[in-house]
């Protein structure tokens, strides 16, 4: 079965030629019909990534890549052109802030029968017809008079339905979701989760979702990626990256999400600034804030070099530090 | 299913969004067909200067439309036994030097006027803002020859521009026309590159490029629609002082010539008789000024009320 996409050896980077990259050599594969979730802090590089894919980075940004395939299509070398009819058809996008992503001075209708008209090429009323039932499809009360509204008379969480179903509009086979309820409530934020699977699960397309939130994505995702500081750096199932996260990054990471006060009364912060990462340039970027690298005397090591993502623990999982490495080989 | 007025402060307790139902569907609708009837409903809300400007372009558009019509005289009659009368009965603002009617001369030079002015701006905005989106769009130098074209322009007043490319082309309509054109899109292509360089960089322009729309299509129903309150305040304005420009040059014999006349030319025909028939300076001039006036105070409320509107 091949993969609905295909990321390898990502590369992006930004500013001066020898400025670090903002990506190094992501690779990620999703299934058909999977949702895999991209999980990192801010700066990490998840957005980026996201952009990539949809060749939409912004001016300056010099991408390069061993392969982006959707399904059978060669994304990395597509035309502009070509794009423009993979945007939205294949591969469309979810953004963090759904009010600001709609044009305020076009109505909700209008602005979904757009994708409707261009890409699939309806007529004026099969459009509107169309715009109704996808509006009604997302869970939108009285679609006909809700296609007058402007975006400015929504709220967040109809906006992001709203978008949903323009995404959903040229019915592509894989849905960005990137951070798409960070701006919403939490119980607005599980009902836009519950619908994004219910499509996924109707319409059988694959998902990539992008967030900090371990614990939005807990929920959602099939396989979590984390990044740090523009590479990937542990992958795996849901469960397992839960359950038994390798590396430190990652438990770090699984510990903030549990929310479980210290002896103090604090919650659990992970030590030193995601930005002082970009600064290192060899070896591990994390380990300047890693207390697993002092504990298991592997300083050395970590300064020297940062391994390749290797296999570790079960089948699928995989991690990217010296110290999960040295389980491996010793057991 | 609620009715809740304004979708800012939904009530959780009413709307069924707080019960996390997947099946349910969310969201009422505030009114039926809102906003369009609200717009309408709120012309009361309307600023003073919007209201009062429309009301004058409203009251200039219909009497020159009327003007064929409704003008008591030819305006090119003459009757040179009642030269210079002052205000009276038959001659509702007197006669000037050649004893026509001013009443009628001054409608009939309006639509000289207004219509040269409309003319030029329309065509010096519609250029003046595709130029400016296109420089924005592709910068570099293209956007560097059209700033650095303008530039030069902007560094001469627009008369100074209009009467040096009057001279070289001859008068006419057509050449003064152009020659205000040329003089004018420079605003707008600034206005509209800096209006299309910040909404370029709002998210709903990125949104759309993630739905694979085209180039154009962004530009022409996302970009534009987004610049046009603006664009339109910034046009009133210069309507005012394009109909001052032409009076001006029509002033200086560079404009509309003998036998048409228009306000502009009104004023210097009657300007050696100013001691003993005031109103032959004073009424085209005042014409030019309220009607200036009108059109930029409607500009000026146009550019306040979406704003007002889109904090509601």
């Amino acid at each position: 079965m091949t993969d609905t996409l295909t990321i390898s050896g990502l590369t992006v980077e930004l500013g001066p030629f020898g400025s670090p990259p903002i990506l190094d050599r992501v690779s990620l594969t999703v299934g058909p019909g999977e949702i895999v979730a991209l999980v990192g802090e801010s700066g990490s590089g998840k957005s980026m990534t996201a952009m990539s894919l949809m060749r939409l980075l912004p001016p300056g940004a010099r991408m390069r890549a061993d392969a982006i395939r959707l399904g059978d299509i060669d994304v990395l070398h597509a035309s502009e052109h070509e794009m423009n009819h993979i945007r939205g058809a294949r591969i469309s996008m979810l953004f963090q802030q759904p009010k600001r992503m709609l044009d305020p001075t076009a109505t909700v209708g209008a602005q979904v029968a757009e994708p409707l008209r261009l890409c699939l090429g309806l007529s004026r009323s099969q459009a509107h017809a169309r715009v109704i039932e996808l509006l009604a499809d997302v869970g939108i009360a009285e679609p006909e008079r809700r296609a007058h509204s402007y975006a400015h008379q929504l709220s967040g969480g109809i906006a992001q339905r709203v978008m949903i179903a323009m995404a959903l509009a040229g019915q592509p086979d894989v849905l960005i979701a990137d951070e798409p309820t960070t701006a919403l409530d939490v119980t607005v934020e599980a009902q836009i989760l519950q619908l994004i699977a219910a499509k996924r699960a109707k319409l059988g397309m694959s998902a990539l979702f992008v967030s900090h939130d371990l614990g939005v994505v807990s929920s959602i995702a099939d396989r979590i990626a984390v990044m740090y500081a523009g590479r990937i750096v542990e992958e795996g199932t849901t469960r397992e990256i839960l359950h038994s996260p390798q590396h430190p990054y990652t438990k770090a990471l699984v510990k903030c999400a549990m929310l479980e006060p210290e002896e103090d009364g604090s919650l659990y912060t992970i030590p030193g600034d995601a930005n002082a990462a970009r600064a290192v340039s060899h070896g591990c970027r994390f380990r300047s804030r890693c207390l697993v690298c002092t504990d298991e005397h592997l300083e050395q090591k970590c300064e020297n070099e940062e391994p390749e993502l290797a296999g570790c623990g079960r089948a699928g999982h995989s991690s990217r530090c010296w110290s999960t490495i040295e389980t491996r080989t010793a057991g | 299913m609620s009715r809740v007025e304004n979708p800012a402060v939904d009530n959780p307790a009413v709307d069924n969004r707080a019960s996390g139902a997947l099946d349910g569907t969310v969201g009422a609708v505030p009114s039926p067909g809102a906003s369009r009837i609200r717009g309408l409903r709120r012309l009361r809300a309307w600023p003073w200067s919007l209201r009062l400007g429309l009301f004058g372009v409203l009251a200039v558009v219909l009497v020159l439309l009327a003007t064929p019509w409704s003008a008591p005289f030819d305006p090119a009659l003459q009757d040179l036994s009642n030269r210079l009368a002052p205000p009276g009965v038959v001659h509702w603002l007197g006669t000037d030097q050649l004893g026509r009617d001013v009443l009628s001369r001054l409608m009939w030079g309006g639509r000289f006027s207004v219509t040269i002015a409309a003319i030029t701006l329309t065509i010096s905005a519609v250029f003046g803002t595709l130029l400016g989106i296109v420089c924005a769009r592709t910068k570099g130098a293209l956007d560097e020859f059209v700033m650095r074209v303008s530039d030069v322009l902007l560094a001469f007043p627009e008369m100074i521009v209009a009467m040096f490319l009057v001279s070289i082309l001859g008068a006419g309509y057509g050449t003064l026309i152009l020659a205000l054109a040329v003089a004018g899109w420079t605003p707008f292509a600034r206005l509209a590159r800096a209006l299309a360089l910040e909404i370029d960089s709002r998210d709903f322009i990125e949104a759309a490029g993630s739905l694979g729309f085209p180039r154009t299509f962004i530009i022409l129903r996302h970009l534009l629609p987004n610049a046009f309150s603006p664009l339109l305040a910034h046009a009133s304005v210069r309507f005012g002082h394009t109909l001052i420009t032409v009076g001006a040059l029509s002033f200086l014999g560079l404009g509309v010539a003998p036998p048409d006349s228009d306000w502009g030319s009104m004023l210097a025909d009657g300007l050696p008789y100013m001691s003993r028939a005031a109103g032959l300076v004073i009424y085209p001039g005042l014409a030019i000024f309220l009607t200036a006036l009108a059109v930029t105070l409607a500009g000026r409320g146009i550019n306040v009320r979406p704003r007002r509107q889109g904090r509601s």
